[in-house]
This record gives C-alpha cells, structure tokens and sequence, in this order.
C-alpha cells in the first residue's frame, strides 16, 4: 500500500533541498488549493515556504507540469529549473526535448512514480489537512472513502505502460501492475460499416463548442502559434498580398461539422507521435467528448504500424520527422 | 393572487396545452444539457447542483454559431443580402436552478438593456423562465455570496417550488400570463405565509466560499494593480471554458466566411476574454497580451464594472468555472483574496 | 474557395470532385504526358501541381475533403527518386498515418489515395484515376462534410444528454 502523504513529505525534502542548496532557481510542483483533493501546479521559489508547506503527490495530481512549462516558456526562458513529472509527463518532457522546444539542461527533473490517477471530483472534500491518502493495486483511498481504479475517472491510466523511466530523483515505488496499451475501445468502432462510423465521429465533431481547451491543455501540443488561430498579424492597407496569404483560414469559426472535423483532425494529425496517452484533453473537455476514440486513430498507427515509441528517450527523432525505407505503403483500397 | 399551489402533473399538462417548445435540464455535468421535452416526457421535480449541465441556458438567446447576414453578389454586380431570422420558436425553459435562471438578469442589462441587441432581443421576447428552488448545493456553489440564495427567483417569469407532489408557483413577471391563467383556473392559492413556509424547505445559505458583497467593488478598485494577479493565473492555460460555460459571459466575435467568391456569411460566435487574441487590434497591439490581464479582466467584469453599470454582480455563483476550469483556478477564491473578507 | 462539380461528366448520374496534389518532376509529367498520348479518362480531377509530395501538409488533404472533394490523391516520385532526395519518404509517413485517421472517422480507403509515378508512366497515372474516380462513383458523394450540418441546436450539450 502506498502513503501519499509519506512521498509528498520525501517529496517536500528533494524539493527544498535543490532549492536550499541552489541547484535550481524555481520548482514547478503540484500544491493542494482550496478544493482538495484537487491540486494545481505552482511555481516555488527559495523562501517561499507557505507554497513549499502546501506540496503534494498523489493521484490528484492530475494535471502536467509539462504543460505549465509550455505556457510559462518565455517567462522561464533561461532559469534554472526543477520540475516534478509523472511517468506520462516525462514523456511528454521528452517530447518537447526532442523538438528542442526546452533545454534539458536547464531542468533537475524529479519523478514520481505513477501508478494511474484519480479524478478529485469523484471523492469528498477531506475535512481537516491529514486525511490519508492511499492506494494499492486495486484503488484509491482517501478517509474512509474508496474507489477502484476502474472507476476513478482515467481510462488512460488504466492501460498506461510507462515505468522506470529515468529522471534525476525518483519518490515512490509502484504498487501496481501497469497496464499494456490497449485498443479495444478502437477495435468495438472500427466493426462498424464506414457509413456508421463516419455517424458516430459526426456526431462527436457537431458537439464541439471550439474552446480549444483540449489543445491548451495538452503538454505537447506547444506550437507558439495554432494554425487554426487567425494568428498575431497585422493587416494594415500596406501589407503585402504575399504576406497575407501566408496566414490562410484553415478553419474558420462556424461551428460546424466540418470546421469542427478540421479543427479536430488537425490536431490528430499534429499529435501523431507526440501523444503520450495521458488522457488530459479528454478529461478537461467541457462538453466530454470522447477524444481519445480520435487521438487513438493515430496513436494506434504510430504504435502498431510504425512501431515507434514515443519520448522514449530525448535523442530520438521525432515521428513525423524522420522516416524508415521500410514504412509501409498505401494498399489502396485494401488499406 | 400572486402565487397557488397545483399538483404537478397540472403543470405538466398545462404546458403541454400551451403547444410551446419546452427545454429542460437533462443528464448532468459535462453529459449534460438543457434539451428539448420530448412529447410526453416528465417535468424535473427537484433541481440543483446534481441536476446542473455543464453548458449553461444562455445557448438558447445566444446560440454560439449564428448567422446575422448572408450575401450573394449577382451577376451584373448587385449584391443581394439575405436577413437574419432573430426568431426561434415560443420556448419556456423549466427548472433552472436559481443560479442559471438570475443569469438572464445579467444577460438582459448587458445585451437588452438602454440599446437592445437585435439578436438577443428577438429570442428573448419569446423566450419563459420557469425557475425552481434548488434542493442540493454543490461543493463549487455560491450564490449566496453573491447576492441570491438557493429559493431566489430573479431573472424568473414563474418560480416553483417543488413541495412533495404540489408544486408552489410564483407568479414573478407577466410573460407568462398565458400558462398562468391556464394554472390559476380553479387552483387553490396560496398565501404569503405558506410561500414562506414552503421556501423555508430549501437550504437558505451555501456554505462554501463565503465573501461580502458590500465592500467587494470598493476592494477590488484598490486591489487593480495588485501582485498576486499573477500567481492567481499563472496556471492559467488560456482555454476560456470558464468563460464558455459561464451562464452570464456574454462576449463574441463577428466573421466573415466567404463561400466562394460570389457569396458568403457573417456570423456571431461565442469569443472569450480570455484568448490572447480577443483583445488584438489590427495595429498588432493588444493590450491584454498576458494571461493575468486577462484574468484580472474576467474577475472585474463581474465583480466591479458590472455592478458598478448595473447594480448587481455578473456572477451567480453557479460555480461552473471552478469546477471545470482544468488547472483549479478558482474564481471565488481570488475574489475572497483582493476582496478583503478573508 | 469551394471545388466545382465538373460540368462535362457523362449523364445525369454523380460525378465525383476528385482533387490531385501531385509533383511536379514526376507525376505532373506523368498527367501531361498521357494527355499528349490522348489516353482517355475521366475528367474528373483538380489537379494541383506542387514541387514535391514531401510539401503537401496534411491539413491540405484534411481542407481538399471539408471544401467539398470527394475523394484526394497524392502522388509523387518512387522512393529514392525524389528530386530532393527524401521529401518523398516524409510523405509517406505522414500521409498514411492520415489515411488511418480519415479511415478510422470512416471515409473510405478508396476515397484518399497515395501513389508513386513516374514521369514516363503516363498508363499508371490514367490506371490511378481511372480507379478513383470509378471508386468513387461506387460510393457516392463524400457526406460527412459535404452535408453542410451547422451546430444549430441552441445549446450545445452533448447529443446524449
Ligand atoms: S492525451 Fe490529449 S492531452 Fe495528452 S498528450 Fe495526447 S493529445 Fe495531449
Ligand atoms: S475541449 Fe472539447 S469542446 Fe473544447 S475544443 Fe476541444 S473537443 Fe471541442
Ligand atoms: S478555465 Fe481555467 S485555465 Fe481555462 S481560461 Fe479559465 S481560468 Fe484559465
Ligand atoms: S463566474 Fe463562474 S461561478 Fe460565476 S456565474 Fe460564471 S461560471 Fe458561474
């Protein structure tokens, strides 16, 4: 069995050793808020000890530190940081190494070893700051209130296979299995006739309100600007044809089926060999849409066709750039 | 009379007689939704935070995709514009929670109110609340620190309260004087003191986020250039489901979406303060570059400038924005924070 | 811009919008040189020349389908014959790791196709369209797209809600 609070106070150490002995400027770390037990990321400078006090891991931690990065870059850009990852999280970390979006130099990276995360909503607000939290291989306990994994609200966690990756410290042990990804969700739509199935993906498209937080949230989706975006550009009388075509509309604003399906294969399609399944698009989706029955189309062609692992390891090439003489062809019909 | 009690299936029959379009709140959370009553389908019998969608009413009188011109360009040069249909079908929305229902308050001073926008007004004019008391408050809920309660019925045309089989109806405005009278005929009434009486069954007070509301715009005037703007949005991701889901966030955009060459629409969409490029201007400036002018932005709006233009808070504590926003930023606690009370 | 529906299709029956993205030292050749050789297909095509396959972003595919094509080619040089040596292996990459998408959300394989021509290979290239546009035609229009669907409910809680 697992005690939470135990590895957030190994955590607090690591983290206040690193600053203390000024090996990093900042840490970016998750703290419980007001509506625990959610928690939320937070940066954490030398001195500051109410936020240090407040630093936590367990299965509430279920937003990305890789994201906040991304959305703090240029903010960061140059300190020395520390950054506490979940094993998805690296790989995303690793991700956005590969395409030197961050220096990993720059970064003390402190993992925490995940065996799968829990939605806060699904448990009671804990009365009083020591309420325990715990987990086993079969589910989540905080107080006296338990909930299997199964139904914890991450069905990504559930079929996640990333152990033992490599950062600088380490705080936890797993205390469960991981799981194999798994394709059945896939296998159950890709039975139905192309007609049903077009259907159901219309159906999904047509639901879509176009907050985008779905690509905000994601750690890897990073670029600086969205081709979707009508962009920072300054149309005045004098600016140049050739500068306005190069900031074409691919998706206008109607929300319709098909702006919607641009919108939402393109991100597919930019995630191809960047996801790394950790389900959070899905999961901050106001309207619950089901993304990962799209994202998975890509996901399952990079794993099983390509066999490409992604952000294994920093000094892999990207997926989509890079390329193998025996990638396969197009079967035409017979794809 | 203003108020009478009648058995619930009355109501149901009553309004099925009325031939209107009637939307409900159905399934919860992010599944939910207010939707259509189908023929014959139940009326809700109790409302609050477990019965509350994701997608606030305002949909209804401010459709995220509507189109307010087309045009198509004629052989010999004319140009020949299609209006826009500002109508929908007489629609009576039953059972919001009184958070959702106050919101039409704030959508109406900001889109009806001194000039109407047509759009808005035309759907308005045919648009019945029917609001019902909440029986369960939720863990993100707090109307009570903004000024309504859980049996409040601002914004509502009707307001029922539900009491076993009965329900009490509220007559509040006159809008819905057709189904009323429907109602009234032969209904027993009921008086001041079991209108009280029964409104006494809901919870009177959310407990959760607690500020005053007195000093609050004062408070946040002085705390405009204040620091911790931006450890509150540093997390910030810049999505907008805040303000998306918002029942009283009323902003948009206006595009231009040409077919082809010859033709064409304008339409409205939902837009958010929230995007970095809300706020772009064409000379490539924009004013409210970070995120935490941005947040700061959203917060005034509905604790300072709103009530300072219109008397009330544009905030009806339906805590939405809390409990969806996907990094915790909580709108409640930022406010409880510059605001002074805690 | 929207395609156009060819206007001087056979009958009355569908005649399907088929855009081409094809290159332009290889199969751009390959489209002229049966047009010189009076090889007879069907006129159903948009073809859009470009430098090379290794240019066409999938999003151009994802845009060809929105804007109303019922089925989109690629095509480009055999592999190792890229005039810039490698543009067309980064091609393939990405453009089958789309076909799987669009054949997950259920449009057809025949409907978005990826081949390699050379500039002599004038007969592959009428064989190519031939095929597509005889798939198509099976098929029917395109409509996941096509059908002009609007998010019109007013409110935009899920379908299921
Ligand atoms: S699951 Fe979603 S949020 Fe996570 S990496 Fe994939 S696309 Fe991004
Ligand atoms: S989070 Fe959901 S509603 Fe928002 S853009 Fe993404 S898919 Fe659409
Ligand atoms: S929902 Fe949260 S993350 Fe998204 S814009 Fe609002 S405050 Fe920022
Ligand atoms: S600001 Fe938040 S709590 Fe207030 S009405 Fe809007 S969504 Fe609800």
């Amino acid at each position: 069995m697992r005690d939470y609070r135990s590895e957030s106070a190994r955590l607090r150490e690591i983290v206040s050793g690193l600053l203390e002995r000024g090996e990093v400027e900042l840490v970016v770390a998750w703290t419980e808020g007001e509506d625990r037990p959610r928690t939320r990321e937070t940066l954490i400078g030398k001195g500051r000890e109410d936020l240090l006090r407040k630093v936590v891991w367990s299965p509430f931690c279920t937003t990305s530190t890789v994201t906040f990065l991304k959305k703090n870059k240029a903010a960061l850009a140059g300190k020395r940081l520390g950054v506490v990852v979940k094993d998805c999280d690296l790989q995303a970390l690793n991700v956005l190494l590969q395409e030197h979006f961050l220096k990993r130099e720059d970064l003390v990276i402190i993992g925490v070893r995940c065996d799968g995360l829990a939605e806060a909503d699904l448990f009671p607000r804990p009365e009083g700051a020591e309420v325990p939290i715990t987990s086993d291989g079969g589910g989540v306990t905080v107080g006296k209130q338990r909930r299997a994994w199964e139904d914890s609200g991450f069905t990504t966690c559930l079929t996640c296979s990333y152990e033992d990756m490599k950062p600088d410290h380490v705080v936890g042990e797993y205390g469960r299995k991981k799981g194999k990804p798994e394709w059945g969700h896939l296998a159950r739509l890709q039975a139905l006739e192309p007609g049903k199935r077009r259907e159901h993906y219309a159906a999904l498209f047509e639901s879509c309100i176009r907050c985008y937080a779905c690509r905000e949230v994601c750690p890897v989706c990073a670029c600086v600007e969205c081709a979707i975006d009508p962009g920072e550009r300054a149309i005045t009388p004098r600016t140049a044809p050739s500068v306005k075509a190069c900031a074409p509309v691919w998706a206008c604003r109607e929300r319709s089926v098909s702006e919607n399906a641009v919108y939402l294969l393109t991100r597919t399609m930019h995630m191809a060999g960047r996801c790394v399944r950790c389900g959070w698009c899905e999961r901050a989706c106001p309207v619950g849409l089901p993304l990962m029955e799209i994202l998975d189309l890509s996901n399952d062609a990079v794993r099983r066709v390509y066999r490409y692992e992604v952000g294994r390891d920093p000094a892999d090439p990207p997926f989509l750039a890079s390329y193998a003489e025996t990638d396969p062809d197009d079967k035409g019909a017979g794809h | 009379m203003s108020a009478i009690r009648v058995p619930a299936s009355r109501m149901e029959k009553a309004l099925a007689e009325t031939g209107w379009r009637v939307m409900v709140p159905s399934g919860a959370g992010r599944k939910g939704g207010y939707v259509e009553l189908r023929a014959g389908g139940r009326l809700p019998r109790e409302c609050g935070d477990h019965t509350k969608p994701s997608t606030p009413p305002k949909g209804l009188v401010f459709p995220n995709n509507e189109e307010l011109l087309s045009y198509v360009l004629g052989v010999k040069g004319e140009i020949e514009v299609g209006p826009a249909s500002h109508t929908m079908a007489r629609t009576v929305l039953y059972g919001t929670p009184p958070c959702d229902t106050a919101s039409f308050r704030a959508l109406d001073s900001a889109l009806l109110k001194d000039m109407a926008e047509p759009g808005y007004a035309g759907k308005r004019g045919l648009l019945g609340v029917i609001g019902m008391a909440c029986s369960r408050a939720g863990r993100w809920c707090f109307c009570t620190s903004v000024g309504l309660s859980p049996r409040s019925n601002i914004g509502a045309d009707l307001m029922v309260y539900p009491d076993g089989d009965d329900l009490l109806v509220e007559r509040v405005s006159d809008r819905l004087d057709g189904l009323w009278k429907r109602l009234e005929a032969g209904a027993a009434g009921a008086d001041e003191k079991a209108l009280r009486a029964v409104e006494g069954k809901f919870v009177p007070r959310v407990l959760n986020f607690v500020f005053e509301a007195e000093k609050l715009a004062d408070a946040l005037e002085k705390a405009f250039g204040s620091p911790y703007w931006k450890e509150f949005s540093e997390r910030c991701v810049s999505c907008g489901i805040c303000t998306f889901l918002c029942p009283t966030c009323h902003c948009f955009d206006i595009t231009d979406v040409a077919k082809d060459e010859l033709s064409g629409k304008r339409l409205r969409t939902w837009d958010t303060c929230q995007f970095p490029e809300f706020t772009g201007e064409t000379s490539a400036h924009n004013p409210r570059k970070e995120r935490w002018a941005r947040q700061r932005q959203r917060v005034l709006h509905k604790f300072l400038y709103h009530p300072r233009n219109h008397g009330h808070m544009m905030c009806t504590g339906c805590g939405r924005c809390i409990r969806y926003c996907p990094v915790d930023i909580n709108i409640a606690e930022g406010v409880m924070r510059l605001g002074g009370s805690k | 811009m929207t395609v156009e529906t060819p206007t001087t299709g056979a009958g009355t029956g569908f005649e399907p919008r088929i855009v081409a993205f094809i290159c332009n030292w290889c199969t751009y050749a390959a489209a002229d040189l049966a047009g010189v050789s009076r090889l007879q297909m069907p006129p159903n095509t948009l073809n859009i020349r470009v430098m090379c396959s290794g240019r066409i972003n999938p999003m151009l595919v994802i845009r060809a389908f929105s804007q109303g094509a019922d089925g989109v080619l690629v095509s480009g040089c055999h592999m190792g014959d890229c005039h810039y040596i490698t543009g067309n292996y980064y091609a393939r990459r990405r453009l089958l790791t789309l076909k799987s998408v669009l054949t997950g959300i259920g449009i057809e394989p025949e409907r978005f196709r990826v081949t390699w021509i050379s500039a002599a290979e004038a007969q592959d290239y009428q064989r190519v369209i031939t095929e597509i546009v005889e798939n198509v035609k099976r098929l029917g229009p395109l409509t996941l797209f096509r059908d002009g669907r609007v998010v019109a409910r007013e409110t935009t809680g899920c379908a299921e809600g």
